[in-house]
């Protein structure tokens, strides 16, 4: 069985990164649960690299600046396997998930990418500056039409979403506040662009146009003004709704699955104490979102066992926590591609969610093709004992010459994270261990090999259990 | 900015692109190697995309723009490379290409027919890691920046290993991810040392001579260099990849110019494409095409002996050429 700290890291590094291998587990349990929190939270101030853009420029230009949107998706995934700092993409994610902007509409992979970059630079900052860059970011201008929302002729749709998706969630606003938060976004527009071809792709550009905006006084939320946008977010960001509605978010994404969004009004959440926490939180450093995810990852419930195993991955988990454990593209290579369509083909097409509500999560990520894929993705992957991560857990369990059934189940579930299955599963995974006969590692070549067959066999098995496609 | 830069008797004037993005004939796909053969022939080495893989070498004439075929093809057989590092013509034309995928050099003759492919992936002795730049010497022999290795390997140019120098780390001599190589006529190297910002200058037995540029954005400085070349009067022409302009220097260091990129007029294969399609023109005529003219990654250099400078943007599908006038004389301040 597990050590505690080491589990208790496991868990954490499921939830606030990608998983980790068994190695990283024990030197970030060395080094203590808060001071790892700490690191996570602040890689600057703790020496953590940053992440090697141009490395990735250099080895992989069609994918710094994608033509086609699997290397959009590709880019964004890539950074999840290989970045040193797992939080930030994690958070990344994150944003990416709520403020969701789809290149269906968009067609600028490139683009997406730089909303993602915004996400990434700043995903660990203040909301409300946060949410001031959203309401600037040419994908998402393009996405919801406020390069269509006129002084004369408004369109709602960015206001909309922006209350109802982006902030206070539905129920806390009238269909009034709806079109003066509209009004107050007008001449939020972008730059015509420099065209596609004959050369290549160029970034959009915000500008504000004042000739388009409606100077005009409005009410919002019981506030009269001449508002423009921003006093707009000043007023959300203040709304005790917001902080509830990105509490909520974070307890869902940080710590057990909730109904989907679109319930919340109907359902209240699974732990309101919890929720009501974050939510002091968030309100009390003033928006900032490390702060809040500092209290939420040193809570009782977040590292509570309950909660343990409890979330259904997100398909980028599943790839990106796999390719991380396997220890793979430790140096470029050709085959970014696949792996990032991966994730699409497991329900998860990154820089690219089916509507502005993002995805589903929780158990929506499960269907009959779903899980098979996920499966599969996982056992292939961990079936290959080139892979220096699944050669490091041979090695160690070859340590001993022999093993017995329990030893060599035990010792997998440990080496894959600390996974801890239900009794019955771990009888399942023995008993078939003990129907292939005496588990030896040997010297001889063939001895070694047979061994690690032995062990990636069970490794496969673990791929297929409700714990390790739960995180 | 001016599309001519004058500096000591010296003026750089751009003159024109060739290019266009696209997946064969007259395009070209994230250029990263260049080359020149005889009859004003020109040949670019293309990444092309993992999801589209169209890797291949385009031939085409320099002058007229006249495209001619497409060289190998994506993949790991005879012919067939993928991130393709470098590109060189050697005496007959045939021509030299590195595969960073496959640690392998690939070469064609000049009617891309498949020479060989040799190169052992490793780290031993003669072994490359994704290697990239390389250049001949007055004996063609040739120099590898073997990458991955942080150093410099020669062989002949049919793969038989010769020395090795260099090694990881920051130091006079040391490398970290070397990327272009080239060769001035008295056969010393000069080396884009990519992780370390600054090109470095060797004797042809690899002891250390001289640094051009330091780390920085400023005027003179280096951010990531990608490529390097030598003019016949010993000018140093460094691909400046990460500040996405070209720098210039004097053979002792001194700088001279930085080219920026000017290409405002469309390249011939381009304006086919434009021409095409009204609307393509006029979302042009809306929209500040400023970003389209500037260099953007340029990934690899080539001066020639007749002072033409060709400049390959991996992020911009095109070759940028200049013209470098060697004895420029102002023109009348009064006029």
């Amino acid at each position: 069985m597990a050590g505690k700290d080491i589990a208790l890291m496991a868990h954490l590094m499921r939830r606030a990164g990608f998983g980790a291998t068994y190695e990283e587990l024990e030197a970030r349990a060395a080094k203590g649960y808060e001071a790892t929190v700490e690191e996570l939270l602040e890689p600057d101030a703790n020496g953590v690299p940053e992440y090697d853009e141009l490395t990735l420029a250099r080895y992989f230009p069609d994918m710094e600046v994608p033509s086609a949107p699997a290397l959009g998706t590709a880019n964004f995934m890539y950074h999840l396997y290989t970045t040193p700092r797992p939080l930030v993409e994690k958070m990344t994610l994150f944003w990416h998930m709520l403020f969701a902007t789809g290149n269906s509409k968009v067609d600028n992979p490139p683009e997406m990418l730089q909303q993602i970059e915004m996400f990434r630079q700043h995903g660990m900052g203040n909301y409300k500056e946060l949410l001031m860059g959203v309401a600037k970011d040419p994908s998402m201008i393009f996405w919801l039409d406020n390069n269509q929302n006129h002084k004369l002729a408004p369109n709602e749709n960015w206001g909309r979403e922006l209350l109802e998706l982006f902030s206070m969630g539905q129920g806390n606003y009238s269909e009034d506040d709806v079109k003066m938060t509209a009004r107050a976004f007008t001449g939020w527009t972008i730059l015509p662009k420099i065209p596609r071809t004959p050369y290549q792709r160029h970034h959009w550009k915000f500008i504000y146009k004042a000739e388009d905006h409606d100077n005009s006084e409005k009410t919002f939320l019981g506030h009269k003004g001449n508002f423009n946008g921003e006093d707009i977010i000043d007023i959300i960001v203040d709304q005790p709704a917001t902080a509830q509605f990105m509490a909520r978010h974070l307890y869902n994404y940080f710590v057990a699955d909730e109904v989907q969004v679109p319930s919340w009004l109907d359902f209240p959440p699974r732990d309101p104490e919890a929720v009501n926490a974050i939510a002091d939180t968030f309100v009390k450093s003033g928006f900032e979102i490390k702060d809040t995810l500092r209290f939420l990852f040193n809570s009782d419930f977040f590292k509570d066992e309950s909660v343990w195993f409890a979330k259904v991955k997100n398909p980028a988990e599943v790839v990106a926590g796999t390719i991380r454990l396997i220890g793979d593209f430790k140096e470029p290579r050709p085959g970014v591609l696949p792996i990032g369509l991966e994730g699409a083909y497991q329900g998860q097409d990154l820089i690219n969610p089916p509507s502005v509500e993002g995805w589903h999560t929780g158990k929506e990520w499960v269907d009959t093709g779903s899980l098979v894929r996920r499966v599969n993705f996982v056992a292939d992957s961990l079936s290959n004992a080139d892979m220096p991560g699944v050669q490091a857990i041979i090695n160690r369990l070859g340590s001993n010459d022999t093993l017995t059934p329990e030893q060599l189940v035990d010792g997998c579930l440990e080496l894959l994270g600390a996974i801890r299955v239900e009794d019955g599963t771990r009888q399942q995974l023995v008993d078939h261990v003990k129907a292939s006969g005496e588990i030896k590692r040997g010297s001889s070549e063939d001895e070694v090999r047979a061994f690690g067959q032995r062990v990636t066999e069970v490794l496969q098995l673990i791929a297929a259990t409700r714990e390790y496609q739960f995180g | 900015m001016p599309v001519t830069q004058i500096a000591t008797g010296r003026a750089f004037t751009y003159v024109d692109n060739i290019g266009q993005i696209g997946a064969s004939g007259p395009t070209l796909r994230h250029p990263v190697g260049l080359a020149r053969g005889a009859n004003d022939i020109l040949y670019v080495a293309n990444w092309g995309t993992e999801s589209q893989p169209n890797a291949r070498i385009t031939k085409c004439v320099l002058s007229t723009q006249e495209w001619i075929a497409d060289i190998g093809q994506p993949g790991s057989g005879d012919g067939e490379f993928l991130w393709p590092g470098g590109l060189i013509a050697d005496s007959n034309e045939n021509l030299y290409l590195t595969d960073q995928a496959a640690s392998k050099i690939v070469s064609f003759d000049k009617d891309g027919n498949f020479l060989a492919k040799w190169g052992t992936p490793g780290s031993d002795q003669g072994q490359l890691l994704r290697p990239s730049g390389l250049a001949f010497d007055s004996d063609e022999n040739i120099f590898i920046s073997d990458t991955r290795n942080h150093r410099v390997q020669k062989f002949t140019k049919d793969g038989t290993f010769l020395s090795s120098f260099g090694s990881k780390g920051s130091a006079e001599d040391q490398f970290n991810m070397p990327w272009g190589i080239a060769l001035d006529k008295d056969d010393n190297l000069y080396v884009a040392d990519w992780g370390n910002s600054r090109v470095q200058k060797l004797s042809h037995e690899g002891s250390f001579l001289q640094t051009f540029g330091s780390p920085g954005h400023h005027k003179g400085e280096l951010d990531h260099p990608s490529a390097v070349a030598v003019d016949k009067d010993g000018d140093v022409y460094i691909a400046d990849w990460a500040n996405n302009r070209v720098i210039v220097f004097e053979p002792d260091g001194t700088f001279l110019a930085t080219l920026i990129g000017d290409a405002t007029n469309l390249s011939e294969w381009a304006k086919g494409k434009v021409a095409a399609n009204p609307d393509l023109a006029k979302a042009r005529a809306r929209a500040d095409l400023e970003p389209e003219w500037r260099l953007w990654h340029p990934a690899a250099l080539h001066v020639g002996d007749d002072y033409k400078i060709l400049i390959a943007e991996a992020q911009h599908m095109r070759v940028q050429i200049y013209q470098k006038d060697p004895n420029y004389f102002e023109a009348q301040f009064t006029l």
